[in-house]
């Protein structure tokens, strides 16, 4: 862990506690994180809300730097941190997205129940771990061309579902359809691209992971019914990214922003936080080659869920659509995004006002009626879905008006890390964890011991505190909670 | 060399003689953290899982890292161009000639070449996604210090994105 932090934190409201502007010189504007009185503690533990008050002297930010209550230490801006900046006047920066663009998750659910898969479950766990690609250096199946890549970069989930990797309806439920506008291969390197060939539909490793998941608890029964969801229904969560072609994207842009920083007088208190007017051509080409990887990443799990699909048909022995393996919806939480939001105008009046948002560990939450939810939970609102840790719940949250209001429409991602790698590590070995988890009846396959020490549950913040926080805050409400059965980590 | 932790992620700190001798080290970290240890080829006819000395041999590979405003981020460029090599290419840096050096634009270039051997199946221990800015830091001491009594020391720290 890192030192203790000592500015100044002020509790503003129930789980709002403000980072004066005052703290530092350069701060344009007030950080706030949003967390509960008991999760304070663990948050003044290391740098992350100096990390708040660094994004707030960032040029061109409106409004205030924000961190959900997930928010742990990350580089550059903290994880969980969400800042909105002028799409005119502000700058664009590759350490407010992170080094895996579009990071996120999808959620497939179906018309199984525990009963159905109980007594399959350890055969549907050894198919996963066959079928999906994943570890340290896993590549896949799919060989891409050149050219289907830079399709796959600008069409994101609809090439894979196209050819053959998903289904065409996929699309419909995923955040901006599985594709963000403005993406340009011409903007995303050779190496980038090098690395992208053979990554498509590969979970990765680290904290990715499949999760068969079994519902446990319903909150909202018309919002879980417009989602699809109901009590003791399976579910199926895949947590991954765009892989080594968003790495190198990030890495690209960030050594290109470091000298535009220095052209363009930019001060800056963390080298991380390199960044370039939005309207530059660092800026603009930053945002062309980020919006591939993120639509690479949309790609990759929808390719991820074909594979999952694949493995329970083989199980079950039907297809997967007569299994109603549909998907639910798909979040991003590391991007970078065009938005309108309504922005302080004149005294006492409020405007539209187009901002590029960023969230780096944070979830889009926009609430019900919003044009930019697709139109199958329009009237419902945007799903959200928090994973846990493996030995915990996960959860589906929706989107609200006060987190519209407050937060660019944003929320929490994951339950947050308290304990770096190498801690956790200290404290557990992956074979004892092991026994641990299936002691508590949850199936782990993991291609490394090490792998699953650093991911322990122990290593995170505890999800329910991160969720209710959340809710208390207004961000978002729960809708449904699951509980894992069986792992397939990365 | 040693290893430190962060949050989310981990961090190396390196020192060297020279700024060539510090990005070396650098490299040995990273390949320490990435690569698991090999084990060494065996006589032949033995069995076994090791690799053998045909595949093991080093490639020599030119180095090929962006220009930079300081050896900081010199520094960052090497290890990315390292992590790039061992992600594409499965090679892991073994040794090398660096020439680190200001030039007349005021930017930093490393130029030289350095030898990789191939990583075998299943060789790679930890996926680093990236060298990373936060925390980095490239500092000199003047001479003598303990570690070079004839002269001084370079001294970095910088946190990799696991």
């Amino acid at each position: 862990m890192g030192d203790e932090w000592k500015g100044p934190l002020r509790q503003v409201g129930e789980c709002r506690w403000e980072i004066p502007a005052s703290y530092k010189k350069a701060m344009r504007t007030s950080g706030l994180i949003y967390a509960s009185p008991e999760m304070v503690k663990d948050i003044l533990s290391d740098q992350a809300p100096e990390q708040v008050a660094n994004v707030a002297c960032l040029p061109g930010v409106v409004g205030l730097s924000l961190a959900m209550p997930d928010i742990h230490w990350g580089y550059g801006f903290p994880i969980g941190g969400v800042a909105a900046f002028d799409a005119e006047e502000g700058i664009i920066s590759p350490g407010g997205v992170g080094y895996d663009i579009n990071c996120g998750m999808r959620l497939l659910r179906s018309d199984l129940t525990l009963d159905d898969v109980a007594p399959r479950l350890n055969d549907l766990m050894d198919d996963l771990a066959q079928t999906v690609p994943a570890g340290v250096g896993s590549e896949g199946p799919i060989k891409l061309s050149r050219s289907d890549l830079a399709d796959v970069l600008v069409r994101g989930a609809a090439w894979a579902a196209e050819h053959g990797y998903g289904w065409p309806e996929d699309v419909g439920r995923l955040e901006e359809r599985g594709a963000l506008a403005g993406a340009d291969a011409t903007k995303v390197s050779g190496e980038a691209k090098k690395r992208g060939l053979r990554q498509l539909g590969t979970l990765g490793s680290g904290n990715h992971f499949v999760e068969i998941q079994v519902i446990e608890d319903v909150y909202d029964l018309v919002l879980a019914r417009a989602f699809g969801l109901a009590k003791g229904q399976i579910v199926v969560m895949v947590h991954s990214g765009s892989r080594g072609l968003g790495h190198q994207v990030c890495t690209d842009y960030l050594a290109v922003m470091d000298l535009a920083v220095q052209r363009y007088g930019t001060n800056l208190p963390d080298r991380q936080l390199a960044c370039a007017p939005v309207r530059s051509d660092e800026g603009r080409d930053y945002f062309a080659a980020m919006a591939g990887a993120a639509n690479y990443a949309w790609a990759n799990r929808t390719c991820l869920a074909h594979w999952v699909r694949e493995a329970f048909a083989r199980q079950f022995g039907r297809p997967a659509r007569a299994l109603g393996l549909d998907v639910v919806y798909d979040v991003a939480h590391n991007i970078a995004k065009f938005e309108k939001h309504e922005v302080a105008g004149e005294p006492g009046l409020r405007r539209k006002a187009l901002l590029c948002v960023h969230r780096k560990g944070a979830t889009r939450a926009f609430p019900a009626g919003h044009p930019d939810v697709v139109e199958a939970y329009r009237a419902a609102g945007q799903p959200v879905l928090v994973p846990g840790n493996m030995g915990t719940h996960s959860y589906v949250l929706v989107g609200t008006e006060q987190a519209l209001a407050e937060t660019w429409g944003s929320t929490c991602h994951g339950a947050g890390r308290r304990l770096s790698r190498s801690a956790a590590k200290r404290q557990v070995r992956g074979s004892e964890l092991r026994r641990q988890l299936e002691a508590q009846g949850i199936q782990v396959r993991s291609h490394s011991d090490a792998g699953l020490a650093e991911e322990a549950p122990l290593a995170y913040k505890d999800v329910d505190q991160v969720v209710n926080a959340a809710e208390r805050a207004g961000l978002s409400r729960r809708v449904v909670r699951m509980r894992p059965l069986g792992v397939l980590k990365g | 060399m040693r290893v430190f932790g962060h949050t989310a992620d981990i961090g190396l700190a390196v020192r060297g003689t020279t700024l060539e001798d510090l990005f070396a080290w650098a490299a040995v970290g990273l390949t320490r953290l990435a690569v698991r240890p090999q084990r060494r080829p065996r006589a032949a006819g033995s069995t076994g899982e090791a690799a053998g000395p045909q595949a093991l041999a080093p490639r020599r590979i030119p180095v090929s890292v962006p220009p930079a405003p300081d050896p900081e981020g010199l520094l960052v460029g090497w290890l990315n161009f390292l992590i790039y090599l061992l992600e594409t290419e499965g090679l892991a840096y073994s040794a090398g000639t660096l020439r680190a050096r200001r030039e007349t634009d005021g930017l930093w270039r490393l130029t030289g070449e350095l030898a990789a051997r191939p990583v075998p199946p299943r060789g790679l221990r930890t996926t680093v996604k990236a060298a990373t800015y936060h925390g980095l830091r490239v500092e000199w001491s003047p001479g003598p210090t303990p570690e070079n009594p004839g002269g001084g020391l370079f001294r970095a720290r910088v946190i990799l994105d696991v």
